[in-house]
């Protein structure tokens, strides 16, 4: 009787124990089966985002071989994310090496150079996905969110060559053009409209860096190196694109509308991978999936992030079966979707 | 059998953890995250954000802004920020800040001083603003981190953290723009800042404000008048004599509103305060730092009745009194380069009266058988006037030093004149820093003196100007009814000017401009600013604008635009650059209608579009 009791008691304090540790540090592996590591949230120094960051960061150069920019690795599968203007057609991907002192443990696979397909272009925000067909998984970041940035909030981003440079969020919601600036003011630039908005920095930027990640100091991504503040008189000033626009625009760009694919799964691509809504009567809906499960693996790919699914959504075919694994109360679960094609 | 019923209840529980798991992830990791991120930094940024404000002025072609930064100091609406940026404010009442919150509100200059580059800004506000406290400059240490708040190229609250790398700096990156002499050191920190950052609030992490930015070297520092000077030159410029009221008390600026000095017989002696007491309000208008007194003062009115509230050992009273008048002259001083034309000489005839007396060239005459500062034209005439034999007392200036010259006048060798054998010239083009009247009130006693503006003092009440300190003092302790004899040189010539003090005509409350009414537009949020939905390239040609892409059901998209079209005109008008894109359509709001003209493969086409919100 009372060695049960305290048994039980027991029980309760480990449950209790794996409750409160539930938050993950960023950058770990998804907690799978409900199993949470047991690490607290903190944020990390450059060096620690740097040892974790560079592996995942990309050099790109055009067919030529000359340098264009940089790029972001956000799947293992090979899922890169950059700038639209710096990821020519045929161009290649080169991952970066740690160079000594950002050695991370264990070390990291030499630098490999790929080839990279532009999966999506998304000129509106300047944003391009990229893939490459890499043998082994790839150090990936995971994806932020750029919604709850506050002023003030450290920083990394990443350039090429193999530049980490610690800074700052000095402005939010800012753009390259004075926002009183009139026409024929000599203080305007280029405008586009979509360099609203943009997260600025006190980070040093350059051509080279464009595309690159910043990373905040819990190792996510929150936003593309995009382009240098051209204010007259602007100094040390970076501008990026948020990664809640990469967000939306990647899974607009790779809907399955745009893809003439259906399977019939709504996917918030701001959060990590919940189906929102299921549509009557879709091959998702035959398949057994429902809204509120949480999706694990979509294809070959693990998914951990909503964006992940329109990645592999991205690699699906009409008329093969998409396999998907979830979780649904807890408990795994796998079905197999087949996909159709869009308009039957 | 209570384990017995516990082992149900647990696993239960274990099964709502399990089953929290991954879904509850989300939320709390977030919040987990977030609060990772936070460092002191962004506390700081998110306590004293809310009471940054952008400053801007249209320019006289109306084409093109020049803008600033500043803080809210109190509730009212009052911004500390530097003179240079409250100088943009013309009197034209075109000037404008934008808070925190991106709305508009009117502003106007309340009080500068340049040579410090200090100034106090008003906005009219409708509520109470958020504000920042006031912290004291002496109390930086170098390396300590501090955190500047201000909108560089328009774009609101953008931050420049550093580090204090000086204290007492000189000032030698922007010259001209900060006098160490007349000021003191400034704050110098470590990130160097973009245009238009100028007057921004400098923050320590304790979030008090210890310092405007002024200057940046363009490389890697900046910086920043020092907050304890912003004390001493607000309590300057809006000191009792400024503003043009009595009330009598000396308030200490450098922290709490401590009355240091109660003048014998003032309003305020009178009311009983004392010193030692700490003010707390004057009416409404809350104190809670000596600054607070001062921009309190500056709304004052001779006549008016106040109360003034405050602590005396730790008891809360308030006394009531009528704010007296101030006696004025009614002009202000400056300092001034102006044109001194001075009478020469330029030669001597060898064997002349002038040579046996002593003259030498380069002799400055100054006076002239009695008469101060001839003009060439008046030394000559002096000489024509007498006769041969008569003597002539010349005043002259030998190497800055006064001489007096007796010389016995000759004969001409042809005429019955008076011979000097003397050539004076005058030497023009050379300018000297001298104390000059900058403006004469109108109606003040002064203008009815006949005094001008431009007057360079000579004496005021006998005692010689040198500087605008030695006007100052020779107008203290005077009291209505009390007479001033002014000396001022214009045009070459002496003049005396007999002035009875008056009463102050208007104080500073009264010169000040009335603030505008609310007429600006507000800021628009950005939820109700029309959207089109094109990415625009320039053309192959010059002034050609392109269609690149069209964001997904966007209006754009809709209406059918296509890569390549090239965007004619909008609404009628020509369009050459993006810019003229982005602005036909900003002026417009979502559910309008435009109508583009368009050139596609060559064919003229028109497309109208109905504008949306912003996705």
């Amino acid at each position: 009787m009372m060695s049960r009791s305290r048994i039980a008691g027991a029980v309760l304090f480990l449950a209790v124990a794996a409750f409160s540790a539930a938050p993950v540090r960023a950058g770990d592996a998804p907690p799978k089966e409900g199993v949470a590591e047991p690490q607290a949230v903190r944020a990390l120094t450059p060096d620690e985002i740097a040892r974790q960051c560079v592996p995942a960061t990309v050099m790109l150069a055009g067919s030529n071989g000359a340098a264009t920019g940089c790029g972001v690795v956000i799947h293992e599968a090979g899922y890169i994310l950059t700038a639209n203007g710096v990821a020519p057609d045929g161009g290649s991907a080169t991952t970066m090496t740690p160079k000594r002192g950002q050695a991370p443990q264990p070390p990291a696979p030499p630098a490999k150079k790929f080839t990279y397909r532009v999966i999506a272009r998304m000129p509106q925000i300047d944003a391009a996905l990229l893939k490459v067909d890499a043998d082994a998984a790839l150090a990936a970041v995971p994806l932020g969110w750029s919604d709850d940035l506050m002023l003030g909030e450290a920083i990394v981003a990443i350039g090429n060559p193999n530049t980490v440079s610690a800074g700052i969020i000095s402005g939010l919601d800012h753009g390259d053009v004075s926002p009183l600036a009139l026409p024929n003011d000599p203080r305007r630039g280029t405008t586009y409209s979509f360099r609203k908005g943009m997260i600025q920095t006190n980070t040093p930027g350059g051509t080279g860096s464009f595309g690159g990640p910043l990373i905040n100091s819990v190792g996510r991504l929150i936003g593309l190196i995009e382009a240098q503040n051209k204010t007259r008189g602007a100094i040390g000033v970076t501008l990026a694109v948020p990664i809640d626009r990469v967000r939306t625009a990647a899974a607009r760009a790779l809907s399955e509308k745009t893809l003439g694919l259906r399977v019939g799964l709504t996917v918030d691509p701001m959060q990590t991978a919940k189906i929102t809504a299921v549509e009557p009567g879709s091959p998702a809906e035959k398949a057994g999936l429902r809204a509120g499960d949480v999706l694990i693996q979509a294809g070959k790919m693990p998914v951990t992030d909503g964006v992940h699914y329109y990645l592999a959504l991205a690699a699906a075919k009409a008329g093969e079966p998409l396999p998907i694994e979830f979780q649904r109360d807890g408990k795994a679960q796998s079905v197999s979707v087949a996909v159709e094609k869009a308009g039957k | 059998m209570r384990s017995a019923q516990l082992v149900p209840v647990l696993i239960a529980l274990l099964s709502w953890l399990v089953s929290a798991g991954v879904p509850a992830v989300a939320a709390d990791e977030r919040a987990a995250e977030q609060s990772a991120r936070r460092t002191p930094l962004v506390n700081t940024i998110e306590h004293c954000s809310p009471a940054t404000v952008s400053i801007f002025q249209w320019g006289t072609d109306l084409k093109t802004m020049v803008n600033g930064s500043g803080a809210i100091i109190h509730e009212t609406g009052y911004v500390v920020t530097v003179a240079h940026v409250a100088d943009y404010l013309l009197p034209n009442n075109l000037g404008f800040a934008v808070l925190y919150d991106g709305k508009r509100y009117p502003c106007r200059k309340i009080a500068s001083f340049p040579q410090s580059e200090v100034a106090v800004v008003k906005i009219d506000l409708d509520s109470p603003a958020p504000v920042i406290q006031l912290g004291r400059s002496s109390e930086l240490k170098v390396s300590e981190p501090v955190v500047a708040l201000g909108n560089p190229g328009g774009w609101p609250c953008t931050v420049l953290a550093g580090a204090i790398s000086r204290l007492n700096a000189p000032l030698n990156a922007a010259p001209g723009v900060f006098s160490p002499a007349t000021g003191g050191g400034v704050i110098e920190f470590t990130p160097a800042a973009s245009h238009g950052i100028s007057g921004a609030p400098v923050f320590t992490m304790s979030d008090k404000l210890v310092g405007m930015v002024n200057a940046t070297n363009m490389r890697n520092v900046t910086y920043a008048v020092p907050a304890d000077l912003a004390r001493t030159r607000i309590s300057q410029l809006l000191s009792e004599s400024s503003v043009g009221v009595t009330i009598g008390l000396a308030v200490d600026c450098m922290g709490e509103a401590k009355v240091t000095a109660v003048e014998p017989g003032s309003p305020a002696d009178k009311a009983g305060l004392r010193v030692g007491d700490v003010l707390t309000g004057i009416g409404k208008f809350r104190i809670s730092d000596g600054v607070h007194y001062y921009l309190a003062l500056a709304e004052r009115k001779p006549d008016e009745r106040i109360t003034i509230a405050f602590r005396r050992g730790g008891e809360a009273k308030t006394a009531e009194l009528t704010v007296g008048p101030r006696p004025s002259v009614g002009l202000s001083v400056v300092k001034k380069d102006v044109e001194i034309a001075r009478v020469l000489v330029m030669g001597l005839t060898p064997g002349s009266p002038a040579e046996k007396a002593g003259f030498q060239v380069n002799d400055v005459i100054v006076k002239a058988n009695g008469q101060e500062l001839p003009t060439r034209d008046d030394f000559i005439a002096i000489v024509q006037a007498l006769k041969p034999g008569d003597e002539l007392a010349v005043g002259v200036l030998r190497g800055g030093q006064p001489q007096q010259v007796k010389a016995t006048l000759g004969k001409q060798p042809t005429a019955n004149a008076p011979f000097l054998g003397l050539a004076v010239s005058t030497e023009k083009g050379k300018k000297e820093s001298r104390i000059v009247v900058g403006s004469v009130a109108a109606g003040s006693s002064a203008e009815k003196a006949g005094i001008q503006a431009d007057d360079v003092f000579a004496t005021v009440n006998g005692k010689a100007i040198q500087t605008s300190a030695d006007v100052i003092a020779a107008l203290q302790r005077l009291k209505i009814g009390d007479e001033l004899a002014i000396i001022v040189v214009r045009g070459g010539r002496t003049k005396e000017f007999k002035v009875k003090l008056d009463s102050r005509r208007q104080s500073l409350a009264e010169t000040l401009p009335p603030p505008r009414p609310h007429a600006l537009t507000p800021g628009r949020p950005p939820s109700e600013l029309p959207f089109l939905g094109i990415a625009m390239a320039d053309g192959p040609e010059k002034d050609q604008v392109l269609v690149d892409s069209t964001i997904a059901d966007s209006p754009a998209e809709k209406a059918g635009f296509q890569h390549g079209d090239v965007i004619a005109a909008i609404d009628g008008r020509r369009i050459q650059t993006r810019a003229d894109v982005a602005d036909a359509v900003r002026v417009k709001s979502a559910g309008d209608t435009i109508s583009v003209d368009i050139l596609r493969a060559g064919q003229k086409q028109t497309v109208k579009v109905t504008l949306g919100k912003q996705p």
